[in-house]
């Protein structure tokens, strides 16, 4: 039994929430701005601490994006990392071909890969389930190809990077970090990415909680009853997928604002499937999910290849504990490999203890200690409505207004 | 579905009889609509055999005919391998490229450290994994309902990693020659002017044979109707008596032993590394969907398809070349999709309002 019980609406409730938001913005600042990062061990440059947060923000924005359409339409889609690739070179090629600054080609890529999504979701229309994860993998398979092919335009297997000193983002004046030398580029795209991120954040939010959002939930749960109930499936099928790959569109051009330089390697299958599984570990069909799914995406495979490598920087209980395994590990010639079968462990593990991802995890532990109970008013209403003379059977069947409204 | 669950004929010459008249039925009961387009579709391929063989000449032509063939059968293989997971639990097996690439480090091993003949040690690789696979149905995948797709490919995800990793380890990553098990290697002889390894035939009539048996397995023995039972409706099955759980790991061992034979076939022609199964995955992924998910003869025959587009388009179009080759092939499948949502050969599916 829950150890708090809140009512919903009631100032109480009210200051749990804000509570809550003001301690997740709190977090938000302290982490790249303390002086010392807790997580950081003291060899790694914090520079490039603060650049794997701005990767962890544009990852979130593109599993958010894969999560409108694996997790509210039910469609799976493999094919992330081709529309993350396409926004990313959309971005690099204006910035370094053509002059522009990165913040213009952001509504450019997100158009670009709205209409490439939508091509790609027209097939969805008729193909479903394992049929469509093969039309969508064949897309991941072949951008990476695409980008090799066109080599004059992407820069083909040596990449393609903005010349020295062009179009960089270099923070105002006025910013108190403007001083912090190294760290101050860095400090700054933060700022930026977690700005866009947080309207993208927004905009998903309203979205799936306004008519089109709930139509879309309707479409994954009983394709037949929501058609039956006027929801356009064509449309909404496409327009989710056109979505989704402008999200992901922009988590590219994010990606490449924070380390300006784009390859093939970076975009090619691994990244959709790893996508895929940042996404079941934040939690399929949740907002907020994307962000614990993209701090693991970002750091345990990162992690995982550090202390192989080196294991100054481990908890010093688990050193003891894997010390003559990594001794072993040391005559091996493939040893180093062995992050993969940790990560692939942890994932095993992850899936027992939480199969409904962290989110949901975390939700089931919040409702142990906090309980919130509908505001019994409304009920009376309810109630009220019901039980009155007048009312004739279509009236009962009126639906109880929303709570959360 | 009914009928090919209830076995009425007995014997193989049987099977082969009914399934021919099954063949020259549906031929008949063809619409003219699908009339006209499997015409088309011939149409087409005569038209670019015609053009083929007046631009670059006739040998040429057969020996990518046979070159896409030989690709083909492979991509087969394995995805038999794929249909019959697909069919056990209704989700894709990230891990099979893997599981297939980890039981032919085990041929390996049995070949080369305890110098057993190749053919022994590929029938004891795939009982092996069979078994293997059998024990990781067991402990990870019966754990969750099978209904739980996410969780499921989560597992089949991570067993992708940890067999992946657990193979650098173990035998690192330069490559390893895998000798063939047939005769006569790396000798050829002339078919219709192209040049045939005697070893790529035998590797087609292996694959062939696998097909028949796997087909023989589950049309004509008890464990194969349950199979086929679970894989047609799991509740009703359930209802009826069926072991699910077992009947699934039946599934996953007989799709990971056909899985170390495919590897065992390809690597000869390659070098096996942790990573030689990649891009094998995506294409017979792709020959598995495009056959029709639960048809075990169609995805052979969309392997060899697109084994053909593959070496057709990129030997012939300039502008294609070997890069865009894959593209090519995937951009076919997508198309065949598009217009038989289920695959070429998939039962369409009705569902009832």
């Amino acid at each position: 039994m829950a150890m708090v019980t809140l009512q919903e609406g009631s100032p109480k409730h009210r200051a749990y929430v804000i509570g809550a938001w003001v301690l997740a913005a709190a977090v938000l600042l302290y982490v790249p701005f303390a002086s010392d990062i807790g997580f950081a061990p003291a060899s790694i440059d914090k520079a490039f601490r603060v650049t794997q947060l701005n990767d962890v923000i544009a990852y979130a924005v593109a599993i958010l994006g894969l999560n409108l359409v694996i997790g509210y339409s039910g469609q799976l889609s493999l094919g992330h990392s081709a529309f993350v690739g396409l926004g990313a070179y959309t971005t690099i090629i204006l910035v370094s071909d053509h002059g522009w600054s990165y913040f213009a080609t952001l509504p450019i890529s997100a158009a670009l890969c709205f209409s490439v999504g939508v091509i790609v979701g027209v097939p969805a229309l008729r193909i479903r389930g394992l049929y469509l994860a093969i039309v969508t993998l064949s897309v991941a398979y072949v951008f990476p190809t695409l980008v090799l092919k066109y080599e004059s335009l992407t820069g083909g297997p040596n990449g393609k990077k903005p010349a020295r000193g062009e179009g960089k983002l270099e923070p105002p004046s006025w910013a108190p970090f403007s001083d912090a030398g190294r760290l101050a580029q860095p400090l700054w795209t933060y700022c930026l990415l977690l700005g866009v991120a947080a309207v993208l954040f927004v905009l998903a939010r309203n979205f799936l909680k306004s008519r089109p959002g709930r139509a879309l939930v309707a479409l994954r749960d009983n394709p037949t009853s929501a058609a039956i109930n006027g929801v356009n499936l064509p449309l909404y099928k496409t327009m989710t997928f056109g979505v989704s790959a402008a999200y992901g569109g922009i988590a590219g051009s994010m990606l490449m604002m924070n380390r300006p330089f784009a390859s093939d390697v970076q975009f090619a299958l691994d990244l959709a499937i790893f996508l895929v599984v940042g996404l079941v570990v934040g939690g399929a069909g949740t907002i907020s999910g994307a962000i614990p799914g993209s701090l693991v995406f970002v750091f345990v495979p990162y992690f995982m290849s550090e202390w192989t490598n080196d294991q100054e920087g481990m908890p010093p209980g688990l050193k003891q504990i894997t010390s003559p395994l990594f001794d072993w590990l040391e005559t091996r010639q493939g040893g180093r490999s062995i992050a993969g079968v940790f990560f692939g462990i942890g994932l095993l593990i992850f899936v027992f203890l939480l199969p409904g991802g962290f989110i949901d995890g975390m939700r089931k532990l919040r409702a142990r200690v906090v309980r919130v109970v509908p505001n019994p008013s409304w009920r009376r209403d309810a109630a009220a409505k019901t039980a009155a003379p007048a009312a004739i059977e279509t009236d009962a069947a009126a639906p109880v207004p929303n709570p959360t409204h | 579905m009914s009928s090919t669950v209830t076995d009425t004929s007995t014997g193989a010459t049987g099977a082969v009889s009914r399934a021919l008249g099954e063949f020259y039925g549906s031929l008949r009961s063809l619409s003219a609509k699908n009339r006209r387009n499997l015409g088309i579709m011939a149409a087409v391929v005569v038209l670019f055999s015609i053009w083929a063989i007046a631009t670059e000449g006739w040998n040429l032509f057969m020996q990518r005919v046979v070159d896409g063939v030989d690709n083909g059968f492979i991509y087969a293989a394995m995805a038999l391998a794929l249909v019959l997971i697909y069919k056990a639990t209704t989700v894709v097996n990230f891990a099979q490229g893997e599981m297939a690439m980890f039981g032919t480090y085990i041929t390996f091993v049995f070949s080369s450290d305890w110098g057993l003949p190749m053919w022994l040690s590929i029938l004891m690789a795939m009982l092996v994994s069979a078994l293997a696979a059998a024990g990781i149905e067991r402990t990870l995948i019966r754990q969750f309902d099978p209904s739980n797709h996410l969780a499921i490919t989560i597992v089949t995800l991570s067993l992708f990693l940890i067999l992946g990793a657990l193979a650098g380890v173990i035998w690192a990553y330069d490559g390893k020659g895998l000798p063939s098990p047939f005769p006569k290697r790396n000798e050829t002889f002339g078919f219709l002017g192209a040049d045939v390894e005697y070893s790529s035939v035998f590797t087609w009539i292996t694959v062939i044979v696998t097909v028949v048996l796997v087909t023989l397995l589950l049309n004509r023995t008890k464990i194969g109707l349950a199979f086929r039972a679970v894989s047609t409706n799991l509740e009703s099955s359930r209802l009826a008596g069926v072991h699910i759980g077992r009947t699934l790991q039946f599934g996953w061992a007989l799709a990971a032993a056909v899985g170390t034979l495919a590897g065992s076939l390809y690597a000869p022609t390659t070098l096996l590394t942790p990573t030689f199964m990649g891009n094998l995955l995506v294409f017979s992924f792709a020959a598995a969907t495009l056959g029709g998910l639960d048809s075990l003869g169609g995805s052979v025959l969309a392997g060899l398809l697109i084994g053909l587009i593959q070496t057709m388009a990129g030997g012939y179009v300039d502008r294609i070349g070997g890069e865009l080759a894959t593209a090519t092939a995937l951009a076919v499948i997508v198309i065949v999709l598009a217009v038989k949502p289920s695959g070429l050969f998939g039962s369409a599916k009705v569902e009832r309002v």
